[in-house]
């Protein structure tokens, strides 16, 4: 039907804009979601989260790939809005106003945790790799280090020569974590009073992956994004330095 | 004008991406905290009485219309996300990563007291 031709030819040609139009109307199904269902109880941006995480999922059952909606053709303008240029770019603007003393006053504790963070994160995938009977000291690594993010595993993985199996665990096992923490954080924000900057500047040090961090602080507080983010964006690059090094010896030389 | 905002943003952004991805080569890794950089370096050219008393309002709203669109920008990067992966991964992924999440974030009460405990005595 021409109508239709004219209009999936308009779509695909203006995908940036056109993504607009479609998070927008997410936007807006999840603000009445959030007022008539939940009686505003909980909130707009992690109502629209979840949602994204439902279409993401049945986009990607869908078409088998790993970009969910984005690789679906007329969505791929979703890919560029949602894509790290943009979002890089974005997330340095959220850190117009704030406060350098409160960054000067989480310092510290926040190298501390991105090492507590990574170190952390990397026996956790140790120890569960042995639980689960893996017994390659390289494929071990692979998976502690698939703990940190998902960047992490690959770039051990293949630096120290795993296996393509413990390579693609390792990826499944930091989308699991940034997922995760999207979840996680706005729903255990109160109870381990992630509520000032310097708890938001931990956080990101011991969680790690920007993309969890920074969609479950913004899903909790919108004004913690900068802090958490500021130090998220340290811990891949710190990942990547420590787990193909000094924790694979290490590793290795305890096994 | 608002451009002037894009334009410092674009700035600070090179200029921190250009240290991580530089300490990243020194350190043959990819990206070391680029974007950290870069924000640090915002933080702190947006806190000099330079940019209070002489930057226009126009400039500095080019900044914050890209600060308010970055929730939307989070939006569609869930929407990408490759949920199916998650589960694909199946046990040994799912108890990695979750455990590598929700063990850590238990610690996050101490090290934030900590960190102002720490302040408070200096």
């Amino acid at each position: 039907m021409w109508p239709f031709d004219i209009l999936h030819e308009l779509i695909t040609k203006n995908g940036l804009i056109w993504a607009f139009l479609v998070v927008g109307l997410i936007y807006y199904v999840s603000l009445y979601i959030n007022k008539y269902i939940f009686r505003e109880k909980s909130n707009t941006f992690t109502i629209a989260m979840i949602i994204a995480m439902i279409i993401s999922g049945i986009a990607g059952l869908y078409t088998g790939k790993t970009k969910g909606l984005a690789d679906v053709k007329i969505f791929a303008g979703v890919g560029l809005l949602g894509g790290s240029m943009l979002r890089d770019y974005a997330i340095v603007a959220t850190a117009y106003g704030a406060k350098l003393e409160e960054i000067k006053r989480g310092g510290l504790m926040a190298v501390v945790s991105l090492f507590i963070g990574v170190v952390g994160a990397y026996i956790i995938g140790v120890i569960i790799a042995i639980i689960f009977g893996i017994t390659d000291v390289k494929d071990i690594t692979t998976i502690g280090a698939g703990a940190c993010t998902f960047i992490v595993g690959p770039v051990t993985g293949e630096s120290i020569g795993a296996s393509s199996t413990a390579i693609a665990l390792s990826v499944a096992a930091g989308v699991v974590k940034a997922v995760l923490a999207m979840i996680l954080i706005p729903l255990m924000g109160n109870i381990l009073k992630i509520n000032n900057p310097q708890a938001a500047m931990v956080v990101g040090g011991l969680v790690g992956t920007t993309s969890g961090t920074v969609a479950g602080l913004t899903a909790l507080n919108p004004a913690l994004v900068p802090y958490g983010a500021m130090t998220a964006t340290f811990y891949t690059g710190l990942g990547c330095l420590l787990c193909p090094s000094i924790l694979f010896i290490i590793t290795r030389a305890i096994l | 004008m608002e451009i002037y905002g894009l334009a410092i943003l674009t700035g600070v952004f090179l200029l921190g991406e250009l240290i991580g991805y530089s300490l990243g080569k020194l350190l043959h890794v990819g990206d070391v905290g680029g974007v950290g950089f870069a924000m640090l370096f915002l933080i702190i050219l947006t806190n000099t009485k330079f940019w209070e008393e002489k930057v226009a309002e126009k400039t500095k709203s080019g900044i914050q219309f890209i600060g308010a669109i970055y929730v939307p920008i989070i939006v569609a990067m869930v929407l990408q996300s490759n949920i199916i992966g998650a589960f694909k991964g199946g046990f040994i992924a799912f108890l990695a990563g979750g455990l590598a999440v929700f063990g850590l974030l238990l610690l996050t009460p101490f090290l934030a007291k900590y960190a102002k405990i720490k302040n408070d005595g200096r």
